[in-house]
């Protein structure tokens, strides 16, 4: 979706980014298996984040290696025969596929010449993951349905838009746990990682909406009228996210430990903060097209 | 019980100093400073009665006899706070219980049904929107709580939490390893630098 939610590479272990390597990659090849190649391009570092997270007590990982068309010549380890990787793979495809829908709603349509592409590619897939995962599907649409008159209705409030998203996100924790504190700890921390999501995507796009002339909850909340943040909304923003992520930290300490936890941590404590601190100083846009 | 050892994560022969080191590690870390209306606070309120117990139990069985440590952290500044709570009168008492028990729903049916929107309730509505998560909302209304009465410490202490970015109250270089950017790193950094202009902060390194 957004590719915010990643570890920090530079501050891991050759195993432990070997290891996240392996999730994305299992991630990849599940969304293939079920979902032939058009699942490939859903994949992203967020949703890899969301199976890490559902399968944090995991004390055992199983795994292969094999060659891909990203990596045709040297095999890869990648994570397979996992109840998990399908789930997340199942919540990656609706996800996705109402993120498309909900783009074609907002652009013009040439603009939106590609998101309907992506779409109708997506839709059988969407049709069978839809068939696994019900009420995620619904909980998405609705909450996605309410988004869209609340940003219509330009609220200047913050937090009422991202509660809808972060409510998406959270209800991905819905059904894996085996326990309802695991169920309820990870329904939170999720919320918050909704939360960061929606607010960090509000910076980001800032100068793009200001330009299109469409909808921005800062620029709203602010009412700021040069499609830029000043020192002081940057304060602002810098401190309501930082909060999100300390209560993140708080209830990430409450999840049972496991093989996924030194990775968790890198995400939790080093990357996140990274990827925001180059949001907010409008250095992620430059950045990623670098990495690419 | 599981075992104590395990509990606070060290071996059964780790020496004394360890486990107060691994004791005092997880305390900070569950401490209810760090959980404040937090949906979550009871987990983490088990979690701290599982450490204080672990660790009343390994310095029994070694008879060295620093169990005083152990109730100390738990009962932290909320449980204070709490109190305060109970003695406010009316409304606002059933209000302030209905938060304490997680009861959201509750407590904002009966702040919607208040006609005067005094400090009080300004104070109450920014404590269940930080329970929601609205953390942007909680802090205009502990904003509006300190405007109409800033001479209240209880609101002051809300807004001022909100304003670190959920730092814990009492003690703000502590960030809870959020940046990894703590006092001691400040200081090394600090040292490197005095060292690249030939000058030195920390004589040993």
């Amino acid at each position: 979706m957004f590719g915010y939610i990643r570890p920090l590479k530079s501050e891991m272990k050759v195993k432990e980014f070997e290891q996240f390597q392996a999730a994305y990659c299992g991630l990849c090849h599940a969304l293939k298996k079920k979902y032939g190649i058009v699942g490939r391009f859903v994949l992203n570092y967020d949703f890899t984040f969301l199976f890490i997270l559902l399968s944090c007590e995991t004390g055992v990982v199983e795994s292969g290696r094999r060659r891909c068309i990203a990596s045709p010549l040297r095999k890869k380890c990648y994570c397979c025969g996992n109840t998990v990787l399908d789930d997340a793979a199942d919540k990656s495809i609706i996800l996705t596929y109402w993120r498309l829908k909900d783009c074609i709603a907002d652009e013009s349509f040439l603009k939106s010449l590609l998101p309907r592409a992506g779409k109708m590619l997506l839709h059988m897939a969407y049709k069978k993951a839809k068939h696994n995962v019900p009420e995620f599907d619904d909980v998405v649409e609705q909450k996605l349905k309410v988004l869209s008159e609340i940003e219509q209705s330009k609220t200047a409030s913050l937090d009422i838009p991202a509660d809808q998203f972060a409510g998406i996100l959270a209800s991905a924790a819905a059904g894996r746990s085996d326990s309802l504190e695991k169920e309820r700890t990870i329904f939170q921390l999720l919320y918050h990682v909704g939360r960061f999501i929606y607010i960090l995507d509000a910076a980001d796009d800032l100068h793009d909406d200001f330009l299109s002339g469409s909808y921005n909850p800062i620029a709203e909340r602010f009412g700021l009228k040069e499609g830029k943040l000043d020192k002081d909304t940057l304060e602002y923003i810098r401190t309501t996210l930082t909060h999100s992520m300390q209560i993140i930290g708080a209830d990430y300490e409450l999840l049972p430990r496991g093989v996924w936890s030194p990775i968790l941590e890198n995400i939790i404590y080093l990357g996140m903060p990274f990827v925001c601190d180059k949001v907010l100083k409008g250095e992620w846009k430059t950045k990623k097209k670098i990495d690419k | 019980m599981n075992d104590p050892y395990s509990v606070l994560g060290v071996s059964p022969n780790a020496s004394d100093e360890e486990i107060k080191k691994a004791y005092r590690e997880l305390a900070r870390k569950y401490h209810p400073d760090n959980y404040h209306d937090n949906p979550l606070a009871d987990l983490a309120e088990a979690k701290m009665k599982e450490i204080n117990e672990a660790y009343d139990m390994i310095t029994k069985s070694r008879g060295s006899g620093g169990t005083s440590g152990g109730s100390s952290y738990g009962s932290g500044g909320y449980q204070s706070s709490n109190s305060s709570y109970s003695s406010s009168s009316g409304i606002y008492a059933q209000i302030r219980m209905a938060i304490n028990s997680g009861n959201l729903i509750q407590a904002e049916s009966l702040l919607n049904s208040v006609q005067n929107h005094d400090a009080e309730w300004n104070f109450l509505m920014g404590s269940v929107c930080y329970s929601k998560g609205w953390l942007d909302e909680a802090r205009r209304y502990y904003q509006i709580a300190v405007n109409m009465n800033p001479n209240n410490a209880e609101y002051r202490q809300a807004l001022s939490y909100m304003q670190s970015g959920g730092s814990p109250y009492r003690n703000t270089a502590y960030r809870g390893g959020m940046d990894g950017c703590d006092c001691c790193t400040s200081l090394v950094c600090a040292d490197c630098c005095c060292e690249a202009m030939g000058g030195d902060l920390i004589s040993c390194c």
